[in-house]
């Protein structure tokens, strides 16, 4: 296994940015300031706190898909010794203010948004759903009584299979509804689809599957909640701020008397955005009991009851024009929302708004159809919507290369889309590319050529190698206000940062965002550092506490850094603009005269000049002109004007075992423009963890459900396969650099990338290795069993 | 993952172990390394009311050769196989073997005697003791590894006999042990084993392991093997007289063209020896 870090290609990124911000921190590969505490185990998460008196909760969760509760019987269980409180849905319903909130941004045209309470009352719709909360002295004492509630179920019929549950008269996921349509919306392209395919020289119909996943963080969820005159709930979560607020409205309580504190948090990948049914249950039980209560997810449960990612069926049907020409395309979605909506809406309609890729299409005609079913809601899993687009048209791009005879790289040359800003088909503006700039780089970088001669050749001798390419293009830093707030009701995912310098000198960056593997107490730092001219060393960067931090809504969508990194820059700035006055003042000169650079207010007229240390301690102190109050913060709230768009390209090279089924990827390249870049390191973690999750996708990882009565089936890290260092990916990474003119640090987010082209250039991969076998389409996770039977099933028994 | 309430006993010697196994009934278990027993009593899947642990008897842990025996202690852990020196000597099969378990952290705890009492069709030294006619060494008895397995996880063990000892033939013959994982720490969706004679070119016994109910011998392909067939010749007899199970990992079709592969590989591996 290869890491490669520092390429000679970032290096020149680094050099690209450090010009664009003017400072000696950003664009280097400064090492991670929580990594001391991390990697020696002072890391502090949700479990790790503690406070006095606390009790413990254990969940009882419906074993079954769909059930009728006929009854809870407590009675053993409160009997236990230890035990402060057993509590059903009727008990929790009484203490509930507010339901679950369904995100609306994203939920186009609502046919129907069941209900969704913290806990089963009389109906279980899902495996997992909550359906009694156990409060008692010790965890081992709440999980024993656990064990002695008595729920009697009475099965339903558990809905599971997308295509069935939208059938007429199908059963129902939940039982007083009419059906099972959560949305269904049409995006009617411009112009006539019928004549773009009526004149094609080839069309290509193709059903992609996005099977579900589990983020599987390393940290489970846990809450921590203690209610008294006020509430404060420690939470492992990417956006304090947001369940704070949601929660305060459950409960019934101000949101100036509640307080959410995320401290460490040990991944999330989109799972932990929340809120989720206990964080209002936990807050509800310390109420009931008069304690604090902790609860601390079992791997189990965050294998069956935190969201599931992706759970997405696109069927296509493309059409091409003889010279590649890309004509028109035609997407029918189905969305697997789960039982309830929990943050679904927020997402899979982005799928079928990126559907055309790095491409210019006359045509694309879609619709999307959201199916509740018996099963987890699915929610954001890092890329969220991005990987699935991704993976839809660049498996179109490969199928109608096929029907052309062409190499799919060409295809994808002579439809890229060359001219920025650019309007896509469902009305983003595309802000800055160069896609040919990153395909070139990358086909340069695994020598494309080359590895077609060696394919040939290794053919001939009954080995299968592919090779497989996926351009990207993305969309990060979520989001201008005019576009995320979809109603008078909504609110903007602006975001926001306080910006704090103490008379010393010293630096406290106060964000909104919520780092949970990103590294913001680094990046934030640089950019703070280089903005006020300061050492890295004097800035600290406070996250995860709604007490002391602007309302924000925290990390996911990579966005912190394009706009919560710019909330910090813009701060700064007024800062700067303070001192600035302040520096005229000390230099007897007038404001206009003053410049700032580097940390150093100069007098232009006599180069006399002032550190910001200096003209900090001045800000506190005596004699300040008038109209100049003391102190030096500011607080800034960045609303972009626009998403900024990465892109990329990434290439895979697999060969394929048909004896076993087994693919083995040989190389891997990734080429990513995130714009500037601040820490090169950072991107590259991100690019490593990123690509691995999505080969992981491609390769391993799937929920599986029973055909037969939709059961989720196993259900631990023995059947759910997670990728280990194992199976690390030698990703090489290199980086085109094109920065956004969206924000004045012109940089993009990265957080995601790495994922989104990187489960569909494997299965390009493996489809190109199998194409002599006649294999012509591969569904993820690309199994061995299951390429096995693709090249084996209805190959005559000699053959194999 | 709360395991239920047990009571817990550290045992000082082996008779200590099994006078505590005795007095705390039929459901009583022995705790070697725990990294089967943990997660089955963390899942709740079992409740026994008495945990012995037996790991810290020091007095299991060792490998012995003597003359035509390799005599392991039923508490020697992965890793101490895995670097034995001795063993690499004696039964380069075993040392391989250790090699691959699981992963750093279960082989620094997991123990052979554990994987033997557990008995699942999985585990590799289940199929090793198999493969080479191992004795089993209890504190009542010793019994042949062909006697040892009775079915699903099932053993002849007693409630409160405990394994002391594995004694296998020192094997110094070609040898390979192919297992296939989804994942580089896991256990083998499939698992073949290979150990011939050192004298007889065509003597050569063949293991499987998650090959059905329990591991299992291949006896048919280790006749078509000794009848001079080819490489393929016993992957097919292998793969025919094999009943794999179903699972997530693979359906039975599947599971049997793995076995004829890794069949082929490794008598093609042990015949380039």
């Amino acid at each position: 296994m290869t890491i490669r870090l520092a390429t000679s290609e970032t290096q020149e990124a680094v050099r690209e940015a450090g010009r664009a911000s003017q400072g000696p921190y950003s664009g280097q590969s400064v090492p991670r300031v929580e990594d001391s505490r991390l990697i020696r185990g002072q890391g502090q998460y949700v479990d790790d706190f503690t406070t006095s008196n606390v009790a413990y909760a254990e969940i009882v969760r419906s074993p079954l898909p769909h059930a009728r509760i006929r009854g809870v019987d407590t009675s053993a269980a409160a009997a236990l010794p230890g035990v402060l409180g057993v509590f059903t849905g009727h008990d929790i319903v009484i203490e509930l203010h507010a339901l679950l909130p369904v995100i609306a941004a994203g939920v186009p045209n609502r046919r129907q948004t069941p209900p969704q309470y913290p806990i089963a009352i009389d109906e279980a719709v899902y495996e997992g759903e909550p359906v009694a909360v156990v409060v008692a002295d010790t965890r081992y004492g709440a999980a024993d009584a656990a064990e002695l509630v008595a729920v009697d179920y009475e099965p339903l019929p558990a809905v599971h299979d997308l295509d069935a549950a939208i059938v007429e008269g199908s059963g129902v996921t939940h039982a007083d509804a009419a059906d099972n349509i959560g949305w269904d919306v049409a995006l009617p392209g411009e112009g006539d689809v019928d004549a773009a395919f009526a004149g094609a020289a080839v069309t290509v119909t193709q059903r992609i599957v996005q099977q579900r996943v589990c983020a599987a963080s390393i940290e489970c969820r846990s809450v921590l909640a203690d209610y008294r005159d006020r509430l404060t709930v420690w939470n492992s979560s990417q956006m304090p701020h947001f369940n704070r607020m949601y929660v305060a409205e459950g409960l019934g309580l101000p949101e100036s008397k509640v307080r959410f504190i995320s401290p460490d948090v040990g991944g999330a990948f989109g799972s932990k955005m929340g809120p989720y049914a206990e964080d209002y249950l936990i807050p509800i039980a310390s109420k009931l009991v008069g304690r604090p209560v902790k609860w601390t997810e079992t791997r189990s449960e965050n294998l069956s009851s935190t969201s599931h990612g992706r759970g997405q069926v696109f069927d296509i049907e493309a059409a091409a024009a003889a010279d590649g020409t890309l004509l028109a395309m035609k997407i029918k979605q189905l969305v697997d929302i789960g039982a309830y909506f929990g943050r679904t809406g927020a997402n899979p309609i982005v799928s079928v708004q990126l559907s055309g890729g790095c491409y210019r299409w006359p045509i694309i005609e879609a619709r999307s159809i959201g199916v509740l079913t018996n099963k987890m809601w699915t929610g954001p899993y890092r890329g969220a919507g991005r990987p699935e687009a991704t993976h839809l048209v660049e498996r179109v791009m490969d199928l109608l290369a096929h029907e052309l005879h062409m190499d799919p790289v060409e295809i994808r040359r002579r439809n890229f889309i060359t001219r920025f800003p650019h309007v896509n088909n469902f009305g983003f503006t595309y802000d800055s590319g160069g896609y040919h700039g990153a395909l070139d780089r990358a086909l340069d970088a695994i020598d494309y050529t080359g590895f077609r001669q060696r394919q040939a050749d290794l053919r001939a001798r009954g080995r299968f190698l592919g090779i497989g390419v996926g351009c990207y293009v993305e969309i990060s830093g979520f989001g201008p206000s005019w576009q995320t707030a979809a109603d008078d009701h909504e609110i903007g995912l602006t975001e926001s940062a306080v910006v704090r310098m103490h008379p010393s000198g010293a630096v406290s960056v106060f964000a909104g965002t919520h780092s949970h593997g990103q590294g913001h107490a680094t990046s934030f730092a640089q950019i703070a550092a280089d903005a006020l001219g300061v050492a890295l060393a004097d800035v600290d960067v406070v996250e995860g506490d709604t007490s002391n931090t602007p309302f924000g809504h925290g990390t996911y969508g990579s966005r912190s850094t394009p706009v919560g990194g710019m909330a910090v820059y813009t701060a700064c700035q007024r800062i700067i603009e303070k001192g600035t006055a302040i520096a005229a003042h000390l230099l007897h000169t007038s404001i206009d005269d003053v410049s700032f650079k580097g940390g150093i207010f100069t007098d232009a007229a006599t180069g006399e000049r002032r550190s910001i240390k200096d003209v900090t301690l001045a800000s506190y102190n005596r004699g300040l002109p008038d109209g100049i109050e003391q102190g030096m913060e500011a607080t800034a709230f960045f609303d972009p004007p626009n998403f900024t768009w990465p892109f990329g390209t990434h290439i895979c090279e697999v060969e394929v075992d048909t004896h076993t089924g087994v693919t083995k990827i040989l190389r891997y390249v990734a080429v990513d423009d995130c714009g500037n870049i601040i820490n090169p390191m950072l991107v590259e973690g991100q690019i490593h963890g990123g690509v691995l999750q999505g080969v992981a996708q491609a390769l391993l990882e799937e929920v599986q459900y029973s055909e037969e009565d939709g059961q989720r089936l196993g259900g631990t890290f023995l059947d759910y396969l997670v990728p280990t260092i194992n199976e690390m990916v030698p990703t090489e990474v290199y980086h085109t650099v094109t920065p956004t003119p969206t924000n004045s640090l012109g940089v993009k987010g990265v957080g995601e990338a790495g994922t989104i082209a990187s489960s569909v250039a494997v299965i390009n991969a493996i489809c190109d290795a199998l194409e002599p076998l006649g294999v012509r389409h591969v569904e993820m996770p690309a199994s061995p069993q299951r390429l096995w039977h693709l090249i084996h099933d209805g190959m005559p028994a000699a053959l194999r | 993952m709360i395991p239920p309430q047990f009571e817990y006993y550290r045992a000082q010697s082996v008779d200590d172990a099994v006078s505590a196994l005795r007095a705390g009934g039929e459901d009583a278990k022995a705790l070697a390394g725990g990294m089967s027993l943990i997660p089955v009593l963390k899942m709740r899947m079992s409740s026994p009311p008495l945990l012995v642990d037996i790991g810290a008897l020091q007095s299991l842990n060792y490998v012995r050769v003597d003359s035509d025996q390799v005599c392991v202690g039923a508490l020697t852990r992965h890793r101490d196989l895995m670097s034995s020196a001795v063993l690499r000597d004696a039964l380069p099969l075993l040392a391989d073997t250790a090699y691959d378990v699981g992963d750093a952290q279960v082989r620094a705890r997991g123990t052979i005697g554990g994987v033997l009492a557990h008995a699942d069709s999985a585990g590799d030294y289940c199929m090793v003791s198999l493969l080479l006619d191992a004795h089993i060494v209890t504190t009542d008895r010793v019994i042949a590894a062909q006697d040892f397995f009775e079915g699903f996880m099932e053993t002849c063990l007693g409630s409160d006999e405990l394994i002391t000892e594995i004694r296998f033939p020192v094997s110094r013959g070609p040898h390979t042990y192919i297992k296939f994982r989804r994942r580089r720490s896991d256990w083998a969706v499939i698992g073949v084993g290979v150990q011939r004679s050192l004298d007889d070119a065509r003597a050569c016994r063949i293991g499987l392991t998650n090959a059905g109910f329990t591991v299992s011998r291949a006896p048919e392909a280790e006749e078509v093997y000794s009848a001079g067939g080819t490489a393929d010749d016993v992957a097919a007899a292998a793969a025919a007289h094999a009943s794999p199970l179903a699972d997530l990992a693979g359906d039975v079709e599947y599971k049997k063209a793995l076995i004829a592969e890794l069949t082929r590989r490794a008598i093609t591996e042990v015949g380039a020896q």
